[in-house]
């Protein structure tokens, strides 16, 4: 596993943000087997990353998200010190497995669904405060070449 | 304007390190271990109410963890240097001056913020470093890094202070100090407390009240300070530290050849 430092330091030198990918992987549909994660990290321009110490990097494993365009294998990159608002992607707790799915505020009711219309299942999410919302999705990362995506792993 | 220096640490910050990313971790006993799975460096709450010591060697409490379900963890330097880093980086937005001073602790310069909002200022760098790196920290504030040291301690073993603690005010300082054993006191090792014990030295205000030159005789150059810093007198600046002593051991560890 690799995890490389964030800061402003990377950031004043050379423009670059190196952001790590974290060793587990999102949860988006099934239970998410850790063996075969990608080592290491993103170089990304400042200017995508608004907050380095408040930016993972997560690995997500299955089609929940589907509908939201995030795909198994994809990278999402994600923020901690967004404010969660309804209709965004977020990483959250639940049932004990950091998972991603996408927040909806009805009325005083906070709830989590999967975006695929495969799968249709809601999972009511107690308190923001609780640490249950772990970040919120800042974007998604895919490769479309596949075998491409191996060269990344340093 | 008074001096004033804060110490923000992690709590059980490898273990801490190790939960950011795994909600299963949350309420139950951690331990991280040293190289080669020495020993336990890094104890949540849960794990050290279950008698797991500092430094304890691991074959000593494997049945105790296994029994207990301790989730035990080899170190990942790479993973808490990582977290280090992004913890000091939500600091220097706090504070100009920074002193990284070991890889959970950090000295922030504050004597250009009113003493008024120094606590205020800690709950909020408190507040935004657990939510911008899921990393819980202890604050404590005070016009020598020794003492800044004490208030950290307070503010870890006191729960209702809510993780942050300043003693610039003297009574205040005064009260909490004839409370809180000599040990307690940053630079006092194993050596220089026996010392201090035979000397009747208990307390923090015992040491303080000790006349620092004829001090220096027992305890070093090092205790002369540490009494002058005890006093609101600071004799280490920020950036300049002696020698880290603190958290040096020498330990084996054996392992099977097969």
């Amino acid at each position: 596993m690799g995890f490389y430092r964030v800061g402003e330091e990377a950031a004043d030198g050379t423009g670059l943000v190196r952001v790590p990918f974290m060793r587990t992987t999102l949860c988006a549909g099934f239970p998410s087997p850790a063996e075969d994660f990608i080592e290491g990290a993103l170089e990304l321009p400042r200017w995508l990353v608004p907050n380095p110490p408040a930016t993972f990097i997560w690995r997500v494993r299955g089609w929940c998200m589907k509908g939201a365009g995030i795909h198994d294998e994809d990278l999402a990159v994600v923020d901690r010190s967004l404010s969660p608002t309804s209709g965004a992607v977020v990483v959250a707790v639940v049932n004990g497995e950091m998972s991603i799915k996408r927040l909806l505020m009805t009325g005083n009711r906070l709830s989590l669904t999967f975006d695929n219309p495969d799968m249709d299942q809601e999972f009511a999410l107690e308190d923001l405060e609780e640490g249950l919302l772990w970040g919120v999705l800042l974007f998604s990362v895919r490769w479309h070449h596949v075998k491409a995506r191996s060269g990344v792993a340093r | 304007m008074s001096r004033a220096l804060a110490l923000i640490d992690g709590n059980s910050f490898y273990c801490s390190c190790e939960r950011v990313f795994d909600p299963k971790l949350s309420g139950v006993p951690v331990i991280v271990l040293s190289n080669n799975d020495g020993c336990a460096i890094a104890r949540t709450a849960e794990a050290k109410a279950l008698g797991i010591r500092m430094g304890e060697p691991y074959f000593k409490i494997r049945d105790l963890c296994r029994r207990q379900r301790v989730r035990v963890f080899s170190s990942n330097y790479a993973l808490y240097g990582d977290m280090s880093a992004r913890a000091n980086t939500v600091y220097r937005q706090f504070a100009r001056d920074v002193e990284v001073y070991s890889i959970d602790e950090s000295f922030l310069d504050l004597s250009d913020v009113r003493e008024r909002d120094r606590i205020a200022l800690a709950r909020d760098l408190r507040s935004t470093v657990r939510r911008w790196t899921g990393l819980p920290t202890c604050v404590g504030i005070g016009p020598t890094k020794t003492l800044a040291k004490l208030a950290n301690h307070i503010a870890k073993s006191i729960p209702e202070l809510g993780g942050v603690c300043d003693l610039s005010d003297e009574a205040e300082r005064a009260a909490w100090m004839v409370g809180i054993s000599v040990g307690e006191v940053w630079g006092i090792g194993r050596a220089s407390l026996a010392r201090l014990t035979a000397m009747g030295v208990d307390t923090v205000a015992d040491l303080r009240d000790l006349d620092p030159r004829p001090a220096r005789a027992s305890l070093t150059v090092v205790g002369e300070r540490i009494i002058h810093e005890l006093r609101g007198r600071s004799c280490l600046p920020l950036e300049i530290v002696p020698a880290r002593r603190k958290g040096c051991a020498v330990t084996r560890s054996f392992s099977t050849c097969d």
